[in-house]
């Protein structure tokens, strides 16, 4: 595979997989690539897709090596299971220690590990909390205006 | 000492019945609750029914008191998760997890795991070596494969039957650690005699390994 810098690697094709390749594929300027070990999950990228998307396991080295992992400059690591994306984002991490990996986490109670290790998270359980209490604020300060 | 065992298979139920009756504290968490209530209801073990792979549940059951902690999930991405968490925020250096693939043992090691079992490595180890000679016991590798320990049975019909370890020569880097001859146990001097019937335990590079199981198997 050849690849015009920058380019992100996505590794779980879940509806936030998904999501992010096409988000990442409308800035056509991005080489973008989509990873799961099954196939079906596959079937949620936009049609067409112009990257690549790859069946297979990433938690095999192999896996990591045919996606060119070594030359993304980013790494978005977001199966559904947060203990496989830490062990994916440490797997990276240890070989290719400069790219930037930041991985999905479900379970709040697991970012004090993160913190630790240094892996760098995005808990969609607090950013929803955060965007519901903003919301609810929003809405009692218009209340209050009116 | 107090042993967390969490999730597995049957092995839990042996393991955590063979700790508890050493004198050791045993705490299981498991899924299944049958095997909990088995466990608690035949030996001074705690059994808590839950997922050990969530911040939560190892709370709940104080793994803030564990001295080590094991982890046999089929699933080694929680092993690993659950052995760092416990050493990241608890402090618990000895953490023992099994791992399916063995590509991944020396990185568990690397990320903080004290001890990584891996069955699929100790079973291909056991038939590379037990298959080309019945003598070999037990077999298995240490620092990532550059050490390997391998337990040999004696016979009468094997040439260095009878006589002294010193006069056998083996590799420069390969020793008799350990003779085992039925319940006794001993480490033996150069002046040890092998016997029949003695299982003798040889830590060797890995390297050297059949060159010293070479001289130790040839018979009389």
């Amino acid at each position: 595979m050849k690849h015009n810098s920058p380019y992100t690697v996505i590794i779980g094709c879940g509806r936030l997989g998904a999501l992010l390749a096409e988000r990442c594929e409308e800035v056509k300027a991005l080489g973008v690539a989509v990873v799961d070990k099954d196939n079906v999950a596959l079937s949620r990228l936009p049609k067409p897709f112009g990257g690549f998307s790859i069946v297979g396991d990433a938690r095999e080295y192999e896996v990591l090596k045919t996606l060119d992992i070594h030359l993304a400059n980013r790494v978005f690591v977001v199966t559904d299971d947060d203990n496989v994306n830490l062990m994916i984002a440490q797997m990276i991490r240890e070989q290719h220690g400069a790219i930037d990996v930041l991985i999905r986490l479900k379970d709040p109670a697991k970012q004090v590990l993160c913190k630790k290790l240094k892996i760098q998270v995005v808990s969609a359980t607090s950013l929803t909390a955060d965007a519901m209490i903003g919301a609810t604020e929003r809405s009692e300060d218009r209340c209050t205006f009116l | 000492m107090h042993i967390f065992i969490i999730n597995g298979g049957r092995e839990v139920y042996y393991l955590a019945r063979g700790f508890a009756t050493g004198r050791h504290t045993v705490t299981v968490i498991h899924e299944n609750q049958e095997l909990c209530i088995e466990l608690s209801r035949c030996c001074k073990v705690t059994a808590i029914v839950g997922d050990g792979s969530i911040p939560h549940t190892l709370e709940a059951a104080g793994i803030e008191d564990a001295d080590a902690v094991i982890a046999l999930s089929d699933r080694e991405s929680d092993n690993l998760f659950i052995a760092q968490y416990c050493r990241e925020l608890y402090g618990i250096e000895r953490t023992i997890v099994t791992c399916n693939n063995p590509e991944h043992m020396p990185l568990f090691e690397a990320f903080g795991v004290e001890a990584v079992v891996s069955t699929s490595a100790l079973i291909s180890g056991l038939i590379g070596q037990t298959v080309v000679a019945k003598e070999v016991k037990n077999a298995f590798s240490l620092g990532g494969g550059a050490v390997t320990v391998v337990e040999v049975e004696m016979t009468a019909k094997h040439a260095v039957t009878g006589r002294a370890l010193h006069s056998i020569k083996l590799p420069k880097d390969a020793l008799i650690g350990c003779v085992v001859n039925g319940s006794e146990v001993l480490v033996p001097d150069g002046d040890y005699r092998v016997r029949a019937g003695d299982r003798l335990t040889m830590i060797c590079a890995s390297d050297s390994k059949e060159k010293a199981l070479k001289v130790i198997r040839k018979e009389a």
